[in-house]
């Protein structure tokens, strides 16, 4: 589960009130159209007045208010949460003032990573707390995706492309470092320790 | 076993990994690598020489170790090893090599300009061990750039103990999941025999096999279709249970990561292209001709053309089988893994080339539904009075038949790039490996729409007619339908978010994904309000339907969050995935396609399914069901990347894959009472009349059920109900008299319907 402070965790708890608000008021809905319509068995089966039979086309049932209000309310809910994303969406894709850079690259099946002073480690990387970090990623070889549960961020490695992402760490301690498309026979062996030295800046 | 557990190793602790003496690094005790990071794998030879097969207890052996192959060698560096072993110790004969804490040895930095060591290694004392040896090596030209010609390998080697047993390992890694799937195609025979009809002599099974190889007749074609589908189910849900079993405890070892990656690829591609896609087709082919009053498809061959081609395509798919292993790229085969050298087994290519005969099948099929639901439908059913099932399917095909082709250019480009080595997708050449990733989705995610809105007219007949009234806002579902199908085009690049793709373009897909909600709600709610009011008749057809609801809704929440970048940039390839899709294709697409099961069997064979069973088998679904996927939206909040084989303890990951194990074993089981069920009411029929269900509509309930052998004795005429038996309040209504007998009865007046629906609950 990404750490507070992170972009996932300024949208995802939006999505899921309303997730929650939605589902309940289908659930809820769904229920009561089992409890309250339906005819046991044994007792005589009510047919109502305009039930359809073979051959015709039925009646015409609907209500033209109705299907516009959950035509117009889903519509402004999906505006909101578009709205709503916008602003960390900004985060994602902005660049933070003199970023510390790391040139991380991707083979079959290791990461490595390449400090600014021109050191490299394979399957761990060291960072500072409170330090905004910038990863320019690579690969050399297929498709990797270099993937920080902790920060909640992920971004593909492909060979040719350059790609990035930013993070800023805020606690201490050590973290997994994945990797997130699918690469080959190792895949799942394809991880590293990412290690955040402190001591972090308070406030 | 070893090698799994070696690469669990290597995974979680970096320290065994062998150090390069050549890189230079603040934090150099902690880290390791296998490789410079660049390079190829696989390019050189390692070579272990010395290592007894079978050790004296506490003997001390000198181990040779070399590379045979590699760059020529430029800088002052040339390459490195690391040799680790589950038993004994070693020693470090010189300073050219250096033993870790961990217990293994590796080179020094001066030992980093050559490509051969002599190490020692001392047997352990027990004399029925079995010591695993695993060397790492790489060859490097000195840069020790991330471009660098790099070429590393991997080799193992083992040493047995006096009275060490065999070892068993290896034989083992086949045999559990064999087992396993022997045991299931038993159980499938088994079914099959019960269903051969009782007193059948020799002569009547031959006839019957004959006539169905033979057939054109659309009916026949979609019990073929259908059949195939269910088996391919089958098929797919035994790999779905070896895969898991692999996952029900962290770092298992019941598959090996071959075998995993073969298990999900072969699962993902079974189960849409095998089965889910051929389930649709068989049930349009058995119902669109005769909701619609035909007497058959436009073009009966091609259609059956179309059938031949699915087996074909499978089996040359399952060919791989026999050729040491299957394609293993995921369903999706993203290049240039799947053009690389690292996947290079024949599996690979089979499973590029059935793709593209499945896509020449269901191009076939699309045409000619097109052609039949355009061209041949009975007097009285106009475009707007078409059942929704039957535009369901006219709308998937409209997909079918723009998509396919793009997967089909896709894979012909891959092939090029596979077998005359063009470079299309490959990086290293020029090639651009995104290019696949937007080709795929562009077809991919209108596929995932071909195989979701044939269930949304499943639902929308079962519900209706379950509550014994027409269809909530007829013609809002059709308006709904048609904006899915348009909006599926426009949403592709929501597979891409983390591909490195322009800004602009993310946040487009971004809110054209958004807009989906509008349709689909529009569409839940709908049913909802067909239900309400109804006189609901609750059996298994409707409860499937209702589970449909349920579940596809959840499906639906779970897919707005993955249409929100911020959020989608931590689930992208997790688990969280994982449960969605499987929300609405099984929750969806499989959960509706059971719901027509049980709502047209009747008409397909003439007697129902039994209901008592039919109760048991959707409980045990969708509580199977629940707790399989549900858990994997923690695990993949938790970040568990999807197609990993194995994953490490103490990242909280036990519970919910244990829990999720288990649940697929309460689906296995009550998915196989579908088949109980169906042996047992043959045995017990209890008929059904020609309109079954007491309150369809459509034409499939005026003909005879099983329906006679042209489906329809006389072609029907559909009438108009307001017409031939008006509601009293549609008796003198001003509005409606106009539109009677001009053909646009089924046209909303918004006044009158207002006025109607009012008085209903
Ligand atoms: C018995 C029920 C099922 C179980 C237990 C199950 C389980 C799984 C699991 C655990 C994965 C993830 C594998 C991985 O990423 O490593 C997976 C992948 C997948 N499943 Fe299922 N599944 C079931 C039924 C279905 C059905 C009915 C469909 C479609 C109609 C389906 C379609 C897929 C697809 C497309 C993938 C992706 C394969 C890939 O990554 O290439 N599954 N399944
Ligand atoms: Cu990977
Ligand atoms: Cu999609």
């Amino acid at each position: 589960m990404p750490g507070a402070g992170t972009p996932f965790n300024e949208v995802f708890p939006t999505f899921l009130w309303f997730s929650i608000a939605i589902g309940v008021f289908v659930a809820v809905w769904l229920c009561l159209n089992l409890i309250l319509f339906r005819t046991p068995k044994g007792t005589k089966r009510r047919r109502p007045k305009d039930a359809p039979k073979p051959g015709m086309f039925p009646h015409h049932r609907g209500n033209l208010r109705l299907e516009l209000l959950w035509t117009v309310i889903p519509s402004l809910i999906v505006a909101y949460l578009t709205f709503a994303t916008l602003a960390p969406l900004d985060e994602v894709w902005g660049t933070p003032d003199n970023p510390v850079r790391i040139q991380v690259t991707g083979s079959q099946w290791v990461w490595a990573f390449t400090y600014e002073n021109g050191t490299t480690s394979y399957a761990h990387l060291d960072v500072r707390c409170g330090v905004a970090y910038e990863a320019r990623i690579t690969s050399t070889d297929v498709i990797h995706s270099l993937f920080i549960p902790q920060y909640g961020v992920k971004e593909d490695a492909v060979r040719g492309v350059d790609t990035k992402l930013t993070f800023t760490p805020t606690e201490t301690g050590t973290f997994p470092i994945l990797c997130a498309e699918y690469c080959g026979l190792s895949h799942a062996a394809m991880q590293a320790t990412l290690t955040v030295h402190g001591p972090c800046p308070s406030g | 076993m070893a090698v799994c557990l070696l690469l669990v190793l290597g995974a979680v602790a970096p320290a065994s990994l062998s150090l390069s003496g050549g890189i230079s690094s603040p934090t150099l005790p902690a880290e390791g690598c296998t490789c410079h990071g660049g390079g190829k794998p696989g390019a050189v030879t390692p070579h272990l020489d010395g290592v007894p097969s079978q050790y004296e207890p506490s003997k001390v052996y000198q181990l040779n170790i070399s590379i045979e192959g590699g760059p020529p060698i430029g800088g002052v560096n040339a390459g490195g090893f690391n040799l680790a072993a589950t038993g004994g110790a070693f020693l470090s004969l010189n300073e050219t090599t250096q033993v870790f804490p961990s217990g293994e040895i590796g080179h020094t930095t001066a030992g980093n300009n050559q490509r051969a060591w002599v190490v020692q290694w001392t047997a352990p004392a027990e004399t029925d061990k079995v010591v695993d040896f695993r060397l790492l090596t790489n060859a490097v030209d000195g840069s020790a750039s991330p471009d660098a010609p790099d070429q590393w390998n991997r080799a193992t080697a083992q040493s047995m103990g006096p009275d060490a047993s065999a070892p068993t390992t290896s034989t083992e890694l086949i045999d559990g999941p064999t087992a396993f799937v022997l045991l299931a195609m038993a159980m499938l025979a088994i079914v099959v025999y019960a269903l051969i009809p009782k007193g059948w002599s020799k002569e009547d099974f031959y006839q019957t096999i004959w006539a169905y190889l033979t057939t054109t007749d659309h009916k026949r074609v979609g019990m073929l279709y259908i059949a195939t589908g269910f088996a391919f189910f089958f098929l797919g849900g035994i790999m779905a249970l070896l895969i898991r079993v692999q996952l029900a405890f962290p770092e298992n070892d019941f598959l090996s990561p071959s075998q995993y990656n073969q298990a999900f690829t072969m699962h993902g591609t079974t189960m849409i292209f095998l089965a889910a896609m051929p389930i649709i087709f068989g049930f349009a082919n058995f119902v669109v001709p005769l909701q619609i009053g035909a007497r058959d498809l436009a073009f009966p061959r091609i259609n059956a053309l179309g059938y031949w081609l699915l087996p074909a395509g499978a089996s040359i798919i399952y060919l791989g089988l026999f050729t040491g292993g299957t394609g293993d790229v995921g369903w999706t085969g993203y290049p240039p893994y799947s053009e690389s050298p690292t996947s290079q087994s024949p599996g690979t290519q089979l499973w590029v080339m059935g793709q593209v005969l499945l896509g020449i099948s269901s191009t076939l099929t699309g045409v000619n539904f097109i052609a039949t639901i355009m061209t041949l439908r009975a007097p009285g059913v106009t475009l707007l009075r078409v059942p929704l099932f039957t535009w369901s399917i006219l709308i998937t095909v409209f997909l079918l038949l723009l998509a396919i082709p793009v997967l089909t250019i896709a894979l012909v480009m891959l092939l090029l790039d596979r077998l005359i080595g063009t470079a299309f997708f490959d990086p290293s050449k020029g090639g651009d490996p995104v290019l696949w990733q937007h080709l795929f989705w562009y077809f991919g995610h209108p596929e995932v729409y071909i195989v979701i809105i044939p269930a949304f007219g499943v639902v929308s007949e079962v519900t209706a007619t379950m509550a014994r009234r027409p269809i909530f806002g007829y013609r809002s579902m059709v308006y709904a339908l048609v904006g899915l199908g348009a909006l599926s085009y426009i949403v592709w690049g929501h597979h891409m978010f983390t591909s490195g793709a322009n800004p602009l373009f993310r946040f487009l897909v971004m809110f054209t994904t958004m807009l989906v909600a509008v349709p689909t709600g529009i569409k839940i709610f709908n049913w909802l309000a067909t239900l309400t009011g109804g006189a609901l008749v609750l059996n298994t057809a409707l409860l499937f339907s209702v589970g449909f609801i349920a579940t596809f809704t959840m499906g639906g929440i779970s897919g707005m969050f993955l249409a929100s970048i911020p959020i989608d940039l931590h689930f992208h390839d997790t688990y969280f995935v994982v449960a969605h899709f499987h929300y609405v294709l099984f929750g969806g697409t499989i959960f509706a396609f059971l719901s027509a099961v049980y709502y047209w069997y009747p008409k397909i064979t003439g007697h129902f399914l039994n209901e008592r069973i039919g109760l048991v088998h959707f409980l045990g679904t969708f509580v199977g069901f629940n707790v399989t996927f549900y858990p994997m939206h923690e695990l993949g909040l938790l970040g568990m990347p999807r197609r990993t084989a194995f994953y490490v303890a103490g990242r909280g990951l036990e519970f919910d894959n244990l829990l999720a194990t288990v649940g697929a074993f309460i689906l296995a089981v009550s998915s196989a009472l579908l088949a109980v069920n169906i042996v047992y009411s043959r045995r017990n029929r209890v008929q059904a009349k020609d309109d079954a269900w007491e309150s369809g509509w459509s034409l499939e309930w005026v003909t005879s059920s099983p329906p006679p052998e042209h489906s329809f004795l006389k072609i029907p005429t559909l009438l108009v109900q307001s017409e031939v038996e008006p509601l009293p309040e549609e008796q003198g209504s001003p509005e409606a008299n106009p539109a009677i007998g001009s053909g646009l009865t089924a046209a909303a007046l918004p006044k009158r319907s207002r006025r109607r629906t009012k008085g209903s609950p």
